[in-house]
């Protein structure tokens, strides 16, 4: 049996070695400028603002969708956006903006229809340019941290394994907001945390947006969004939602779907609702890429929308 | 907890050191207790259902063996509609109450009957079976009864074979938990590596090979000709590399612990007859049916035209046997009617026009030609299995023709990178489709060699450096092209 023991160890010390090796190699071609996810490290800049302030929570419709100079003006308060990408996932967001917000601060939640738990490689990739961002990842249990470590580690470690066989690429120039072409990235963002890189970027493309969903049930999810407003006004925070900014093409495809999670919001959620769910409707030739990513003049008109909304509860 | 997730890896380690560090006589229990958990990880109320069969067999075994004439039959009946009715109510009601709506409505009558919301429980068809050999082998005197009633449950349950089999014989097995079961080094790391194995044919083929199948089979209606072959091709490997894999697992999980299974798969895509191929697939599955169906039909032993009517219902009741839904009896026909096609042909004495006596290499091509034309016929049966609904199945058996001339010109003379990425990489990358092809071919290399050397031997032998390069090289290459993300179930988990 200890030789049986012996041998296992040594091949699993050779496997850790190799696994040790291509995380290396990984690292070293993974750089901030190129990922968009490092957009975190940007997001959580200190910043000697004072209190208080707006944050904007929520997935990529937040980053593409607010223009923070325009409601700072409008309000009169420093307005921040945290939204980078939904695969953070729901939990990630409240925690994070748990770990900012300060009494007297107000939370502006935007969330994607089918916002729920993200992907854990996403959130592991973030946390690794952020490091506090760990403490933002939620695991039910001890299994479900083990299996989203492994996964993220095998899955770093063939990143490393095709730069081996593939030899080293040349990193790309580091993309700039002035450039046309690059949108995703970690410098591409404002002092206040909004996407700029799109901006004079020509229209992509847009893909099908009449693609169909499936719908199902939200409600979990709301009630963690409801834990989080009870805990926030507790602590002095107050907290609002918005529906977020959606293409009417894809509203118009799957309106009873829509309408469903509408229904669920409407009826469940504990925070007050600024918005009508019609009104964050805007024809695609507002929209960028994708359905919940506006361009320039959504970009505008959503702001405006929700500034207005947003005054007269502030106020 | 399926055998590919990290679950599994935690708990087969756990089991079979608490197996080897437990004195002999609570080994039962801890293995009983295990298989438990195992079950109880899918859906844990359904092992109310597994309890149910095992309390029945149980008594049912020990009855049979203390009873005299006619009574001995009635138990045995007993055993046998109360696991048959598990199964009806569990995986056939709906399907028949389904047809019966059908077969009222051209009739203008409505169906009273309700349509059940119940989930299927996993393997139940396999450990039904198992638990129904041991009361037939009870009854025909081949098998004692069992009298430890943990021992018993442990038959049914034990945990590397409870829900995808292989479908043991109480001869094969009983006895076995008995056994003082020692730590080999041999063993044990024969074992592992017959588990190393399945798990590589699992992850870096089946499910890479189920990407490309599931893009066509969801949507078949979007495709004709050349990628319904394909999609077609890739899951004849899928199946074989999915289900064969948890057979491998199965039995290298029970060897690291001392027990010997049956061997389920013997390379069957290299079969020469349908005969062949099912005594080398599935053959559990395959010698249940013949041992409790087909000879007690009465076998070989009555009229030629009466063979052939047992052989066709059995391979109907096989295509049952794996699912409620027309798509698998029509598989089971076809495989019936391959078979009795080719009893016909050869009591007939009618040979197909294939170089067989000659040279070497022509003797060489017969033996190819014979493959790829069995090869051929089961993946054909396999597009009822495979597609989701009739319709489905219909449509690809109608169109794999449309369109394949003109197809298989554009690829070898226009090739078109737009036609290559939907038709023949079925939108997957150029680099993932050839590491599977490649890992393919690579499973096909070790099926050669196994037909002449036992591979595990053959590995041994090497000197150290290579033999652990070849481990080395091996696990490397399952972290890098498995499919780990989202562990896949197993195909007959469903069955």
């Amino acid at each position: 049996m200890t030789r049986f023991f012996l041998k296992t160890a040594l091949l699993l010390g050779l496997l850790t070695a190799t696994a040790l090796g291509c995380w290396y190699v990984a690292n070293r071609q993974e750089t901030n400028t190129t990922n968009g996810w490092a957009a975190i490290v940007n997001k959580h800049r200190p910043r000697p603002t004072p209190a208080p302030i707006l944050w904007l929570v929520g997935g990529s419709n937040v980053m593409f969708g607010y223009d923070s100079d325009q409601l700072t003006a409008g309000l009169r308060q420093p307005v921040y956006n945290l939204g980078i990408g939904a695969a953070l996932g729901l939990p990630f967001m409240l925690n994070e903006v748990r770990d900012v917000a300060k009494p007297g601060d107000t939370v502006l939640l935007s969330l994607e229809y089918d916002l729920r738990e993200g992907s854990y490689n996403v959130q592991l990739q973030a946390a690794d340019f952020y490091p506090p961002a760990r403490a933002y990842i939620h695991y039910p249990n001890p299994m479900t941290w083990l299996r989203a470590q492994a996964q993220y580690r095998l899955r770093k470690a063939r990143a490393g394994i095709n730069s081996l066989l593939y030899g080293w690429s040349t990193p790309p120039p580091n993309p700039t907001v002035a450039d046309t072409v690059n949108v995703y990235f970690e410098n591409a963002f404002s002092n206040r945390g909004d996407l700029l890189s799109h901006l004079n970027n020509p229209q992509p493309p847009q893909p099908d947006f009449a693609a169909p969903l499936i719908f199902s049930p939200y409600r979990a999810y709301i009630d963690q969004v409801n834990a989080f407003v009870a805990d926030q006004n507790r602590r002095g925070v107050r907290v609002f939602f918005t529906y977020p900014p959606l293409s009417q093409t894809a509203y118009l495809a799957n309106k009873p779907i829509y309408r469903r999670w509408q229904h669920e919001l409407a009826t469940y959620l504990k925070a007050p609702i600024l918005t009508n769910p019609d009104s964050t409707v805007y024809a695609d030739s507002l929209c960028f890429d994708t359905i919940y990513h506006l361009n320039r003049p959504g970009r505008t008109r959503h702001t405006g929308q929700v500034l207005a909304a947003l005054g007269q509860k502030l106020n | 907890m399926i055998f590919n997730s990290l679950e599994f890896l935690l708990f087969f380690t756990v089991v079979t050191i608490g197996y080897f560090a437990l004195p002999y006589a609570y080994r039962w229990l801890w293995l009983l207790v295990a298989s438990s958990v195992f079950y109880m990880a899918f859906v844990p109320v359904y092992i109310l259902i597994l309890g149910f069969t095992i309390v029945i067999d149980y008594i049912a075994g020990i009855w049979i063996e203390n009873a005299r004439g006619p009574a001995r039959k009635r138990l045995l009946l007993l055993s046998l509609v109360a696991n048959i009715g598990v199964l009806a109510v569990f995986k056939y009601y709906n399907f028949f109450n389904e047809n019966l709506t059908g077969v009222l409505a051209t009739l203008g009558f409505a169906n009273p009957a309700p349509y059940l919301s119940i989930l299927l429980p996993i393997g139940l068809s396999f450990h039904t079976f198992q638990a129904m050999s041991y009361t037939i082998e009870v009854y025909q005197g081949n098998q004692k009864a069992e009298r430890h009633f943990g021992i018993y449950a442990l038959y049914v349950m034990f945990y590397p074979q409870l829900v995808a089999g292989p479908i043991e014989r109480p001869q094969n097995i009983l006895h076995q938990f008995y056994e003082k079961h020692q730590f080999d080094y041999q063993r044990v790391t024969d074992g592992l590596k017959l588990m190393a194995w399945g798990m590589f044919k699992k992850v870096v083929i089946a499910d890479q090979l189920a990407s490309l199948a599931d893009v066509v089979y969801n949507n078949p209606t979007q495709y004709t000709g050349l990628p319904l072959w394909l999609a077609t091709g890739c899951f004849g490997f899928q199946i074989y590399c999915d289900f064969s894999a948890y057979s491998d697992m199965a039995l290298g999980a029970a060897q690291v612990m001392g027990f010997r299974l049956m061997q389920n798969f013997d390379r069957p895509y290299f079969s020469k007859s349908i005969a062949e191929f099912w005594r080398r697939w599935h053959s559990s599955l395959s010698t249940w049916f013949r041992d409790y169906v087909y000879i007690p039909l009465g076998g070989n032993r009555v009229s030629v035209g009466r063979q052939n009517r047992n052989l066709f219902l059995v391979f109907l009741l096989s295509g049952l046997w794996h699912g409620a839904s027309w798509n698998f009896v029509i598989w089971g026909a076809l495989h019936g009617t391959y078979l009795v096609v080719a009893r016909v042909k050869n009591t007939l004495g009618v040979h197909l026009p294939l170089p067989e006596r000659g040279t070497a290499a022509a003797h060489w091509l017969g033996k190819v030609l014979r493959i790829g034309m069995v090869f051929g016929l089961v993946n054909f049966a396999w597009i009822f299995f495979r597609a989701a609904t009739l319709p489905h199945a219909w449509h690809i058996v109608t169109h794999l023709f449309t369109g394949l001339p003109e197809d298989l010109h554009r690829w070898l003379i226009e090739p078109d990178a737009i036609f290559i990425r939907e038709n023949i990489l079925l939108r997957k990358s150029l680099q993932g489709v050839l590491s599977t092809g490649l890992m393919v071919m690579l499973m096909e290399g070790v099926h050669l060699l196994q037909r002449t050397h036992r591979v595990r031997t053959l590995v041994s032998q090497l000197p150290a450096l290579p033999r652990w390069g070849l481990y080395y090289g091996f696990l490397v290459l399952l972290f890098y092209l498995g499919a780990f993300e989202v562990p896949a179930k197993f195909i007959y988990f469903q069955f």
